[in-house]
Parts: C-alpha cells; structure tokens; sequence
C-alpha cells in the first residue's frame, strides 16, 4: 500500500495493545548514553562551575515543579520526586563535585566520577532498602547530563502524541496516562514485557518490536500506530490517512456500543450470577477496569504501594491512595488485600534471614511479625471505609490461629478507632485462601470470615509442590491437576454452606478453560485483570452452569491433570456445537 | 528510631529540617560522620531498627536544631 507512495514509511512489530492511533512522534532518544566519552572543559573553573550549577538549578526546579503538581493527584509520587531533588541538592555531593571540577576536569567529567563514588557506597551500604535507591542516583546523574548537554530537563512530553521509545519505564507510562498519551511505538519488547501489560491496561494502543522505529520516525512526524495489526505509518498518504481516520471513528463508536454490551452484572446462559471484578495495583487501572466493564474490585495488591515507594508508606499516604481508588470505583466494593510482602521483599529494619522465602515469613505471617504495620493499614483502610464501600482482605492464612490473631488485631483496631471517631464503619473482613492446610480447613475458616478468595496460583505452586517460574517442573496444565481442583471445591463447598462468597482472583480466572470448571465448582465470581474482563464476561455468558457442574464433578474424578483439560475441551466444542 | 529503620521517607524528613537550621548537624554512627543535610549521606548511614545513633550539632541556632531533630526522633518521626 505504502510501496506507491515513496514518502511513506510502513514498519512492522508486534501488536501489544489493540486499537488504533493518529498523532504526532515524540522520539525519546538516550540523550546521554552511558558509555560516552566524556568531554573536556568548556573553560576555566568558574565557567565550569557555573555550567554545573546552573544545570543543578534547571533540574531541581523542574522537579520541584512537578512536585509540587502531583502533590495533590499522589502523594507517594510527589515525595519520590522530593527525594529526587534532594539528591540533585544534596550539599555534600554538590561540594564533591565542585572541587572535582577545581582539579581541573569538565562538569560532565565531576558528576559522572562523584555520582559513581556515591553509588558504590550505597551499593556497599548494609542496608538493601537503601541499597535499591541506586536507581534514584543513576536517574538524576542522567538528568543532571542531559542538563548540562541540552540546558533543559528530559522527559518533557506534550498530551495527545506518540510516544517512540527504545522502551517505556512503566513510571513513566503512569505519568504519560495522566497527560493523556495516545499511543507507544517501542523498539524493544514482547506482547509479556511490563510495557505492554500497562498499555493494555490503560486501554492505549502500542505496536512493539519495531527494530528500525529509531531511525526511521523522527519528532514531529506525524504517525498512525494500528495496535490491531501491528503497523506503525510514518508519514501516511492522503488516502491512507482518510482510512485510518474512518478507522478511528468507527472504533470511538464501537466503543461506546461494546460499552453498552460489555457492563452490567453478569450472569451464566442459564442466569446464575457470577461476580465479575477487577484485579489492580494502582488508582489509575480503576476507571479502566470500570469502563472494561467490571462490577467491582476483587483485589487490590497493596504492596504495590511498598515497591512503588521501597517503603511503607505512612498511614495519611494510605488514605490518600485508597481513597482515590474508591472514588474511582464509585459505590461499588473494593477488596483491598493487606500488604503481601515477604521477609524479602522489604526492609524491616531486622534482618530475617531465610533459605526457603516461599515458606518463610510472608503474607500474614510477616504482618503478625510486624503487627504495627498491619495496624496502621487497618486503621488507614477503616478511614476510608467511613465513606465508602470497602473490603479487607488477608494474604496466605494457613491456620485457624492466624485468622484469630488477625481478627484480634482488628477487633483492636476498631475499639481504637471507635475511640478517635465515634464509630467503626462497617468493613467485611475476608481471607485468601491460597495453600493447602486453608481449604482443608475451610469449613472453619468460613465460620470467622465474610468471603473467601482463592488465590490460585499459590494454591497450585504449595498443594503441587511446584515453582510455578521453573520450567524444569512447572506444566500449564497445572492448576487444572485434580488435586488442585478438590481443594477448590472443598473451599466452594464450605463457603457456600457458611453462606459467604466466594471468588477467584488468580490466574486460573483469565483463562478460558478453567473458567468452565471454576462456575462448575459453584464459585460466585471471579476477579482478573482488566484486559481479560470482556473474554471472560463473554465466556461466562457462554457456559450453562447446570452442564458446567456435570464436567466439575467429572473432572474432579480424572486421575491427571491431562485428563482434565481433555474433558475441559470435550465440554468446549460440545457447547460450541450447541450454541451453532 | 522509627520501626523500620530510617527509610526513604524518614531520611528526607531529616533532611528537610536539618536543611533549615544553619548550624552544622552531623549523626554519628559507629565512629562515621554523616552530614544531616546530605539525602545521600543520610541513606548510606544504614542505621536499623534500635541503632545507637548521636547527634552532633553546631552553630548560631545548635539548640533549636537539636531539640527539633530530637523531637522528629520521638514522635517515630510522625508515624503515629
């Protein structure tokens, strides 16, 4: 199509995001690549010395600039970039590196070498909260030299263009959401890479893998991105221009038509309702979920906020961000899952150390280590939970005991915050059940709880004994083995005698196959990730829930978890036939 | 000292108020002196949960400053 047309550039990726997108290129080229030779100086001392404070200024004050602009909208991001125009500030560093540059060196040359020295004692610090913020050093070392070398900040993107990029930080892409980016052409990448994810996430359009994307598109160029397909167009002729443009408007209309199909509550072809929710990581994948049809939010994985900020963050932060998810759900429920953090995955201060973390100090257990941290989140979840509709859910309880003293904790909790405000809001407390000893003691659990979740994927990785990472052991197949799928229903059975939900939240609740056998099992909804609500909404407006619990009953005999997915896509092209 | 040991957050909280003393303020772990205003300096002292730490200030406003960073010390650094 483009071959008549010389001024035309057709490139080819991978199709990462679906939809289609018009707008001007902004290409983020390294503006200071790592292994550059760095210059001589530009003059004497003073000349140099100014080059370097001046490049300290531009970038401090740009920092704190959009500091002082995401103050409101996140806190948690407002103080990562205060911290950040600490380090730009910091006077000991400043003061190292302008005696560097008396000695008769450039300034690029001072920082480069004063930077490092900093990095290596932070990387040889014992502390590894501290010692991850290397990334924060690195990352001002690089806007000081892109100071220094263009006399403005990186990163300065306009709404409403194509971004084109070797890659895309996903920090980056949250604030390129926010200014309203239209699409991602990225040279580096699969349809898995984080990168991509996000963009499907946030509904934007992205083609990935485009090797050449680099040279052949320049700023200003103005370019389609066809997400469908793969194809990135520099530089579109008229007719072609005229075609995507129609494209583009029969996809903003088919939009707001599958909205009209694609929300609502859900419900089997024989009219059982099925929860169908959300599972997210940060504020902004709320509206998303919603607008993709979700009816609520069935997890919230809170210690993404822990690894956002390497931190835990103080309870107003809390507040904050929970708060802006729930206005961003509206009246509906929201399930927040207390922090889920391993002995390794955050400093505490102690060090803990373990040989085998997957069954050490994590989910529960570390909190009931760390009982402060799970009060101050009760206490931030409580707040919030005065106006709206939230839910408290606890990670991997393995044991009645656990479940007891957590409930403990919160019973005290509520009595402290009763204390401060009068009253406790009401907030349903549920459990994950997610290993082996849980859903065989799920009949007790249910009687302390208000609604299960079954985390399939480590309820797969402790009742197989199997690192779902490891290639050498893991299968695909795994989660349908019948060992896996007895515990399910142990878990289904006794929460439905209890009378309490039960949900879904792993994995197994995307895929097409499983989603028969779990309605079969009787679950009561389902939460996945946003870019999966309309395949499963559409798959479980397929299933008969009367058939699906004939092929849960025969599965639950199969003696390999082979003989369960046959069975499974028996059941599947019988309903195909069926519904023909 | 805070729970978890002077954070990310903490130190920049340090940081801050340090900054805005003109007296010199040091911290004092195991025989290394660490500059109080320096974000970096503050980081890389890795002082855990429960380390002896002493604070050494000096200058025209020493004693404000010290009863401030005091303060931020026993208040766990407004965590509560």
């Amino acid at each position: 199509m483009s071959d008549a047309l010389p001024s035309a550039v057709l490139l080819r990726g991978t199709a990462a995001s679906a939809g289609v997108a018009i707008g001007r290129a902004i290409v983020v080229h390294p503006v200071w690549s790592e292994d550059a030779t760095l210059p001589p100086p530009r003059g004497d001392v003073n000349t140099e010395t100014e080059r370097f404070r001046s490049a300290q200024r531009v970038v401090a004050d740009e920092l704190e600039g959009v500091a002082a602009r995401a103050r409101d909208e996140s806190p948690m991001l407002s103080s990562i970039l205060d911290t950040h125009q600490m380090i730009v500030t910091d006077p000991v560093l400043s003061s190292d590196i302008i005696e560097r540059i008396a000695s008769g060196v450039s300034s690029e040359a001072a920082i480069v070498h004063e930077f490092e020295r900093q990095r290596r004692t932070l990387l040889a610090s014992t502390n590894s909260m501290f010692r991850d913020r290397v990334h924060d050093l690195d990352h001002m070392k690089h806007q000081l030299l892109v100071a220094l070398t263009t006399g403005a900040v990186a990163m300065r993107r306009d709404g409403e263009s194509i971004v084109v990029a070797e890659t895309v930080s996903p920090h980056d892409m949250l604030a390129d959401h926010q200014l309203g980016i239209r699409a991602y052409v990225m040279k580096f990448g699969g349809i898995d890479a984080h990168a991509s994810i996000i963009a499907r996430d946030f509904g934007i359009p992205a083609v990935v893998g485009v090797q050449e994307v680099m040279t052949r598109i320049h700023d200003g160029d103005l370019v389609i991105v066809d997400g469908n397909r793969g194809v990135v167009i520099c530089h579109p002729d008229e007719t072609t221009l005229r075609h995507y443009q129609q494209l583009l408007s029969d996809q903003d209309r088919q939009r707001s038509i599958e909205q009209s199909d694609l929300t609502g509550p859900v419900h089997t072809s024989d009219g059982h309702h099925i929860a169908l929710e959300a599972n997210i990581d940060v504020p902004d994948q709320v509206p998303v979920a919603f607008r993709l049809g979700a009816n609520g939010i069935g997890l919230v994985r809170t210690e993404m906020m822990v690894a956002s900020i390497n931190d835990i963050p103080s309870t107003d932060d809390q507040i904050a961000w929970y708060r802006r998810i729930c206005q961003g759900a509206g009246g509906s429920g929201v399930t927040f899952r207390v922090f889920d953090l391993g002995s390794d995955k955050v400093d505490t201060g102690t060090s803990y150390v373990e040989d085998n973390p997957a069954l050490g100090l994590r989910g529960i257990r570390f909190l009931l280590a760390q009982t402060e941290i799970l009060r101050d989140q009760i206490m931030a979840l409580l707040h919030v939970a005065q106006e709206y509709n939230v839910r408290c859910m606890l990670p991997m309880i393995s044991t009645l005991d656990e479940l007891v003293k957590a409930r403990e904790i919160l019973d005290e909790c509520r009595a402290e915050f009763t204390r401060q405000h009068g009253r406790a809001p009401n907030m349903p407390l549920g459990i994950m059940i997610e290993t082996p000893a849980a859903a065989l003691s799920a009949d007790m659990l249910a009687e302390a709880v208000d609604f299960f979740s079954i985390g399939t994927n480590d309820l797969t990785q402790y009742t197989l004994a199997v690192d779902r990472t490891n290639g050498l052991v893991s299968d695909s197949t795994d989660s349908l083995h019948p060992s896996v799928l007895r515990l399910i229903a142990m878990t289904v059975t006794a929460a439905l005698s209890a009378g309490i939900p039960v949900t879904v939240c792993g994995e197994m609740a995307g895929q097409a196959s499983a989603l028969d056998l779990l309605v079969g099992l009787g679950v009561t909804g389902v939460s996945v990730s946003s870019f999966q609500l309309h395949d499963v909404r559409r798959r479980i407006a397929g299933i008969s829930q009367e058939r699906a619990r004939v092929l849960a009953e025969q599965a639950l005999r199969c003696r390999t978890a082979a003989e369960v997915a046959d069975r499974v896509r028996g059941f599947q092209s019988a309903s195909e036939g069926a519904s023909a | 000292m805070n729970r978890a040991g002077l954070h990310t957050r903490p130190a920049a909280m340090l940081v801050k108020l340090a900054s805005g003393f003109s007296s010199e303020v040091h911290l004092v772990k195991d025989g290394f002196h660490i500059n109080a205003k320096s974000i970096i300096g503050v980081m890389t002292l890795a002082a855990e949960h429960g380390s002896d730490l002493l604070l050494e200030v000096d200058g025209p406003d020493e004693s404000a400053a010290m009863a401030a960073i005091e303060q931020l010390f026993s208040s766990g650094f407004g965590e509560r």
